[in-house]
């Protein structure tokens, strides 16, 4: 059974370019969100394999989603999506809990590398 | 992914990107510290240079880039430095540039796009380098923008809400592709009720199952109508929440104080009457800018507040939208406009200008302007009869209220949707016309004695002479002296008596806009397909 990811971007383009590759590499995306209150009510509904999440987001930000769902699954496996300059706020990010990084702009071999990483 | 949709995708996200930052530049300049506005500004940025990086669109992405740089500064010092005010508007509009070169598949302003980097660049290292203490100082007397709506856009960002609805953009296209299938799908349904072999009064039981799931599916196809005419509705915010840079802009290079008032934004209407409504609102808040409010001078001298008041208002009143641009500075001079538009040979101007209507139709006349001098912004007197003649086109019409000192405002009333209309249908030689029904005021069979010629053709009702016209004459036939029956028609000019040869039906039509050729049909302002397939001119009760 191919594995499910929750996709969280605040740009509906950023969702569908990474849901995109990771569904033509046999995933399966059984949810988006666009902000990171929106990604834990998805993630505590849709409990995926993992989560690929934009750090800066509206209201509640990537980071702070993170720590959000660790605390409900502390096995909870995350990919962190940041643009380029943004190293302090991935070591933030890797540091509350997520599992690794990619950076945009993406390539999709990047983005398939990192999940088959964290599923490993 | 397909390119195309790609780029869709990057267009739709990116103007919503821009309107974002656009809304907290604007809160920025009067409140430089407002570390709210700032962060949002900074998001919307970073968004968009996700997005730009991916399509490797890097003079965009320079841009931007620079562009955050300059916010995460502002950070630094605890609020937006002044002299960033300028570059940050003209990248506002090189990436709304930008986008639409995007869009129509042209090459990138790279030259403007590099050269504002620099700028951007230069003035934030400057920033830092002179002391942070410089006060942030209010500079615009505009009101800041409500929050932005999310354009075509499923949540407003503002209100994250747990286990929100799921909701899809879908490109205007495929909304106008469902519209004409669900009109095709009346006109179907049309042609099989008219056909269905069973009478009324038939109760055998086939007769009786086969009425029963006629029933059914006219209500079906009925509800399939509204919800595609619901699906296609958007907030006039889209309009609306352009129009404060607008007024600020064009406020200040008029030498004017503007406090810019926006209400019912949330209002929602078909979003193909959104599309032809810019043009005229900015139009009549140009009006009101430049013709409208007086300089802070001239005001304090009147005993009024130096800044003047613009209300730009959005209300329904029934199946019409209503919307009002209202200033309260001079109001419209009606001796001047009589003596100019009796210069031009207007026949009983003084008199038409002491009423609303004849004011509003003497400023609409082409040419006719009474601006002291011709400014840039105003134009040449062109223009209210453009607004009137859309507004029109539209199924509109427009009215005008001004007090001598007091302000004037000016109200477009116009169908929410015109996408889908109730018409009556009426035949007239070979050709069949369709009247909106809100336009009709009753029929009756035609009295050969009730027609007056005057100099122009009128019809005798009960209480009053109207004008009188044959559809016929669209034909280029004669109408049937004694035959037929008489359509009486309410525009905003009155009643009209419009003779036909028969009435068939009341049908709900599906409107495609005409395209805009000089003297086409002026009397139609769409056309239809009947349920036989031919085409039929939807009558603009405006223009008979």
């Amino acid at each position: 059974m191919s594995h499910r990811v929750l996709v969280c971007d605040d740009a509906l383009f950023m969702r569908s370019i990474v849901g995109d590759i990771l569904t033509r590499a046999g995933y399966e995306v059984v949810g988006e969100a666009s902000n990171g209150a929106e990604a834990v009510e998805q993630y505590k509904a849709l409990r995926p394999d993992f989560v690929t999440m934009d750090i800066v987001m509206p209201d509640v930000g990537g980071i702070d989603a993170v720590r959000e769902i660790r605390l409900m699954d502390p096995n909870a496996r995350i990919i962190m999506c940041s643009a380029m300059g943004q190293q302090a706020l991935v070591d933030e990010a890797l540091q509350a809990g997520a599992s690794d990084f990619v950076v945009k702009p993406f390539q999709a071999s990047r983005v398939i590398e990192a999940a088959q990483r964290i599923l490993a | 992914m397909h390119p195309d949709r790609l780029r869709a995708l990057f267009l739709a996200d990116g103007r919503e990107c821009l309107a974002a930052l656009d809304a907290a530049l604007l809160v920025l300049e009067r409140a430089p510290a407002d570390a709210e506005a700032r962060e949002r500004a900074f998001r919307a940025l970073h968004t968009l240079k996700g997005m730009t990086a991916t399509l490797a669109l890097d003079p965009l992405t320079a841009l931007v880039h620079a562009g955050e740089e300059g916010l995460a500064r502002a950070r630094t010092r605890g609020h937006l430095s002044p002299s960033l005010r300028e570059p940050y508007a003209t990248m506002l509009r090189l990436l709304g540039a930008a986008l639409d070169a995007v869009e129509q598949g042209e090459a990138l302003d790279e030259a403007s796009l590099g050269a504002l980097t620099t700028t951007l660049r230069a003035v934030t290292a400057a920033d830092d380098a002179s002391p942070v203490s410089d006060a942030p100082q209010a500079t615009t007397d505009i009101a800041p923008p409500a929050p932005v709506a999310t354009t075509d856009g499923p949540r407003p960002r503002g209100a994250a809400r747990p286990g929100a609805v799921r909701t899809a953009r879908i490109p205007v296209e495929r909304l106008d592709a469902l519209l004409d299938l669900a009109g095709e799908l009346l006109i179907a349904r049309d042609r099989l009720l008219d056909r269905l072999p069973v009478r009324a009064d038939d109760d055998a039981p086939a007769a009786v199952a086969l009425r029963d799931a006629a029933d059914a599916m006219q209500r079906t196809v009925d509800r399939v109508r509204d919800a595609v005419v619901t699906a296609r509705l958007v907030p006039v915010s889209h309009v609306l929440d352009r129009l404060p840079r607008h007024v600020r802009d064009t406020a200040s290079a008029l030498g004017k104080d503007v406090e810019l008032v926006v209400e019912g934004r949330e209002l929602e209407v078909d979003r193909s009457l959104l599309d032809e409504l810019g043009e005229p609102i900015v139009h009549l808040v140009r009006n009101a800018l430049d013709h409208g409010i007086e300089r802070p001078a001239v005001r304090e001298a009147l005993g009024k507040p130096r800044a003047g008041r613009l209300v730009l208002r959005a209300e329904r009143e029934g199946d019409f939208l209503a919307l009002t641009v209202a200033d309260d500075g001079a109001g419209v001079d009606r001796a001047k406009v009589a003596a100019r538009a009796a210069s031009l040979g207007v026949a009983d101007a003084r008199a038409l200008a002491d009423s609303d209507e004849g004011l509003l139709a003497l400023i609409a006349r082409p040419g006719l302007s009474t601006a002291e001098s011709v400014t840039a912004l105003s134009g040449r007197g062109t223009g209210m009869d453009v607004v009137l003649a859309r507004v029109r086109s539209l199924g509109g019409r427009a009215a005008l209220a001004t007090t001598p000192g007091g302000g004037t405002a000016i109200t477009l009333q116009l169908p929410m949707s015109i996408a889908i209309v109730r018409a009556l249908l009426v035949r007239a030689g070979e050709a069949t016309f369709a009247i909106p029904v809100r336009a009709c005021v009753e029929t009756r069979r035609l009295d050969p004695w009730a027609r007056v010629h005057a100099e122009r053709a009128r019809y005798r009702l009960d209480d009053a002479t109207v004008p009188y016209v044959s559809l016929h004459a669209a034909l280029g036939l004669a109408a049937p002296r004694d035959a037929g029956q008489v359509v009486v028609v309410r525009g905003a000019a009155g009643r009209t008596a419009v003779h036909v040869d028969a009435c068939l039906v009341q049908r709900d039509v599906v409107v495609k806009p005409l395209p805009r050729v000089r003297g086409a049909a002026a009397f139609a302002s769409g056309a239809t397909l009947l349920a036989d397939g031919t085409p039929a001119l939807l009558l603009d009760p405006e223009h008979l």
